[in-house]
């Protein structure tokens, strides 16, 4: 296959998966916002998908991770990362499916690993700088979030106590919504940046970059705007168990959570972390629940999703190895992935079709749930 | 495989220093707020600001 077609096959696949990882996303930011009514789910999305957007031009530090350093540019092909890529999208549509916030970094990952192992051998995958940059941090990062989120939710509730219940409620809504801004700001610096260097990769391994380049402006811009699209068009399903599945939310722990998850993610993402979004998210608001209420975490619930986490990795790097190992065999094969893949997409989203969640039903659950709030409060 | 200590310390103080200056700030501005101190609560939530857009400055310069 003529090396620029497929060169604009990776690119264009790697943007549709900037744009899932988008739509998965919108929760992480949005979900604890939309529970407290802070904000209304299409104002939520649309502030998401601007921060998004200017988020992915603060950093480049997690790009450079990606394009070089986790696998070995000399041995692998763009046909390879293609087949990655395909992996991780597949992976990101059933989960988002049956609306398991797992993580769309960890199956780029895992996809890309895939291929690269089996399509150009074990040795291709620098496996400590993978270990030092993506394990390491996906293990420590929602950890760090959760404890401060449950130091700072603990601070914040001692402090609160003698301030008039009127003026604390609304402040605390307005703390959330920046503090939603920060994590969707985050957000950009750290998952938009996972797109930019894949698009570099495949650019250095076709030569048409030298290997060590920064991510060129236009990779920038597209990787921005396919990410910020979206999460405009959002992921109602996944913000349906974020925002309350996981444990029930008010205004001044959601603003504790999201902004220790903010902080997180900016830090990781200035060292070259690149880490997991969902994760880090996910273990601010369990870190929150804690330390408003020993007994507020539904730890079953968060089982469940702790066990979704440690699939993403292996179950994204076998589709990834079927699929990078068919793509690299030539153009019939890079085709047959492709049509398999558009496939498998287009039946997801029939499925997804027959029972819609739409943003209209979260209102609903959000205004119950307020209720509910008054009546305690 | 060596594990960078110091990297993964750097980001667990970060996290916890910039969270706890932004979170107990904006809880002085709202206990202000409450008792009607103006000046007290505008200079915490401007403190709150000055923290944010500084870890910007950081991650950006």
């Amino acid at each position: 296959m003529d090396p620029a077609l497929i060169v604009a096959v990776v690119i264009t696949t790697a943007l549709i998966f900037d744009f899932t990882n988008g739509f998965h996303d919108t929760a992480n930011a949005m979900a604890t916002s939309i529970a407290t009514g802070a904000l209304r789910p299409r104002t939520a999305v649309a502030l998401s998908a601007v921060l998004n957007l200017v988020g992915a031009f603060l950093s480049v530090e997690v790009a450079k991770t990606i394009s070089g350093g986790i696998v070995d540019d000399a041995k692998i092909t763009p046909a390879i990362i293609f087949g990655g890529l395909v992996g991780a999208i597949m992976w990101n549509l059933v989960t988002w499916y049956i609306g398991l916030p797992s993580s769309s970094s960890h199956a780029l990952f895992g996809g890309l690993i895939g291929a690269a192992w089996v399509a150009a051998g074990m040795d291709s995958i620098h496996f400590a700088k993978v270990f030092d940059k993506v394990v390491i941090p996906a293990v420590a990062a929602p950890l760090v979030a959760g404890i401060v989120a449950a130091i700072a939710t603990n601070v914040a509730y001692r402090l609160k106590r003698k301030t008039d219940p009127r003026v604390s409620h609304v402040g605390f809504k307005v703390g959330q919504v920046a503090s939603a801004s920060m994590v969707s700001l985050a957000h950009g610096t750290n998952d938009a940046q996972k797109t930019m260097g894949i698009i570099t990769l495949a650019l250095i391994t076709s030569g048409s970059l030298a290997p060590g380049s920064p991510p060129p402006t236009w990779v920038i811009v597209s990787a921005a705007l396919a990410i910020a699209l979206g999460t405009y068009l959002g992921g109602w399903r996944i913000t349906h168990t974020m925002g309350r599945g996981l444990t029930t939310i008010e205004p001044a722990q959601g603003f504790a959570a999201q902004t220790s998850t903010a902080a997180a993610i900016m830090a990781s993402s200035h060292l070259g972390f690149a880490l997991s979004t969902t994760h880090v998210a996910s273990g601010g608001i369990m870190g929150s629940g804690l330390g408003r209420d020993r007994r507020g975490v539904k730890w079953g619930m968060a089982g469940k999703m702790v066990l979704g986490w440690a699939f993403t990795l292996p179950a994204a790097g076998i589709v990834g190895a079927i699929a990078g190992k068919w793509a690299s065999s030539g153009t019939s094969g890079v085709i047959g992935v492709a049509v398999v893949g558009i496939a498998v997409s287009v039946g997801i989203w029939i499925a997804s079709r027959r029972e819609p969640v739409r943003p209209e039903h979260i209102v609903d659950e959000v205004a119950a749930q307020a209720e509910l709030h008054k009546v305690a409060a | 495989m060596k594990i960078n200590w110091m990297a993964l310390l750097t980001v667990f103080g970060a996290t916890l220093l910039t969270t706890l200056a932004v979170v107990v700030l904006f809880v002085i501005g709202i206990r202000a707020l409450s008792a009607d101190r103006k000046p007290v609560a505008y200079a915490s939530f401007g403190g709150c600001s000055a923290v944010v857009l500084f870890g910007l400055y950081l991650i950006v310069a």
